[in-house]
């Protein structure tokens, strides 16, 4: 018969042998999840990325904006189009210090989107009879959160464009409306 | 016992190939997406280039070369006997007129127009950008002189202390419209210089006043501001006026300066 001397059980005995098995595991699995996780956050990041580049070119088409008519008509395209993100789109003028961009956008949507009682800096377009109207267009889906720069998950952009206005110009005592091209800035931020 | 290390050592086994795999998923979380993420970057970046480019040629300028003072156009905004065009135009009305005349193909006063025009297109990010803006001829031979047009637009410091020590040191947009005579100067003295450059290039048509049509391409590089002294040697020393002492031969002259005075 075999000896039982310092036979302590079935797992007992391999105690010494589980213990690496063990901490692999746990190592393992760590691993595992800190990468999947990785792969997710990155693919997301991207994914906006991408979503955004494509928002703001359908926005911007060649850079150049024809007007405000123009302008919330491609927001409204978007904005039906049910886009994964949340969004807020401005345009400024040349001129003005983007320093602080995210800020008004913040206060912006603190106000509710009220985008012409909160900024003045934003370009804003006569049609000379009613009241002005402004280069401002955000989205936000049922359900997410107010656009806050606490958070710092959100993405911003600046894109060139140049934007047609109607002006009235005086020749020789005759007022004539022409459209004049200036240049402005899109500011465009993305946020889940 | 013998039992027990063979365990031991099985488990060993183990620990080594999840080592080895664990290695592997790290190095796959550390860099998955890299790529992508530096592409994204840099079509973000040319973009900007790109845009930049097309709303300098859409934009309208006053016939003197000076910015329209108009962003918001409230219904009260009227301007009396205006006299604005866009600045294609005026390239394009220079180049009817000079070219065989033996005067300079684009005006200083429309050189003087592009600068302002690219300053207003890139005022708000001019902290951070340095840039250079030309229309040259297509097809030229190397050594041959191309550049109908060519303005630098860099930062200049004016103290007598520009180093990093000194915060309040006086550094102004300084822009010059040069004459390079050789056809590889960007890439011979800027380029291999400044970093990463994002570049945007297009095409347009000139014609002569005997009505022959040349094509050209405009082409804008911007990169970020730094203060680059083999760089600013090569503009500097061509602003000598012993030509032995161009040796750049940028052939570079001041024509504008923005900022705090």
């Amino acid at each position: 018969m075999f000896s039982k001397k310092g036979f302590i059980g079935p797992i007992g005995d391999d105690l010494p042998s589980l213990v690496p098995i063990v901490v692999a595991l746990v190592i393992f699995f760590s691993i595992f999840t800190l990468t999947l996780n990785t792969y997710n956050s990155k693919n997301a990041f991207i994914s906006k990325q991408l979503d955004m580049a494509s928002v703001a070119r359908e926005i911007k088409g060649d850079s150049l904006i024809l007007g405000i008519d123009q302008f919330e008509k491609r927001c409204s395209s978007i904005q039906s189009k049910r886009f994964p993100y949340n969004f807020i789109i401005g345009i400024y003028g040349a001129d003005v210090s983007l320093e602080n961009i995210s800020y008004e956008f913040a206060e912006i949507a603190l106000n509710n989107y009220d985008a012409y009682a909160t900024s003045n800096t934003l370009i804003s377009q006569p049609n000379f009879e009613d009241s002005e109207r402004i280069f401002f267009c955000a989205y936000n889906r049922i359900g997410s959160g107010e656009f806050s720069i606490e958070k710092k998950k959100y993405s911003l952009r600046f894109y060139p464009v140049a934007v047609q206005q109607p002006i009235r110009v005086q020749v020789g005592g005759t007022e004539t409306e022409y459209s004049l091209t200036i240049p402005a800035v899109m500011a465009m931020v993305v946020w889940e | 016992m013998i039992r027990g290390q063979a365990a031991l050592v099985d488990s060993l086994f183990f620990i080594a190939i999840v080592a080895a795999l664990c290695t592997g998923l790290f190095y796959f979380a550390i860099n998955y997406g890299s790529n992508s993420e530096s592409l994204l970057y840099s079509f973000y970046s040319s973009d900007f280039a790109t845009d930049s480019l097309k709303v300098m040629t859409y934009i309208n300028v006053m016939r003197d070369g000076s910015p329209v003072n108009a962003t918001n156009a409230a219904s009260s905004t009227i301007l009396v006997n205006p006299e604005f065009d866009y600045l294609l135009a005026l390239i394009k009305e220079d180049y009817a007129e000079n070219t065989g005349k033996g005067k300079e193909a684009v005006s200083i006063t429309t050189q003087t127009a592009i600068a302002q025009t690219i300053y207003s297109v890139l005022k708000p990010f001019d902290d951070s950008i340095d840039y250079v803006f030309y229309i040259s001829k297509e097809g030229v031979r190397a050594g041959e002189a191309k550049f109908l047009v060519m303005i630098f637009a860099l930062h200049k410091c004016f103290s007598d202390d520009c180093t990093y020590q000194n915060p309040n040191k006086e550094v102004r947009r300084v822009f010059y419209a040069c004459e390079p005579s050789q056809s590889n100067v960007l890439e011979k003295f800027v380029f291999s210089n400044v970093g990463k450059v994002d570049s945007a290039l297009g095409k347009i048509n000139l014609g002569s006043s005997a009505g022959s049509f040349s094509p050209f391409v405009t082409g804008l590089h911007l990169w970020v501001s730094k203060r680059i002294e083999p760089l600013e040697a090569v503009i500097e020393t061509s602003e000598l006026e012993d030509p032995a002492q161009r040796e750049s031969n940028f052939n570079c002259k001041l024509i504008l300066t923005k900022g705090e005075e």
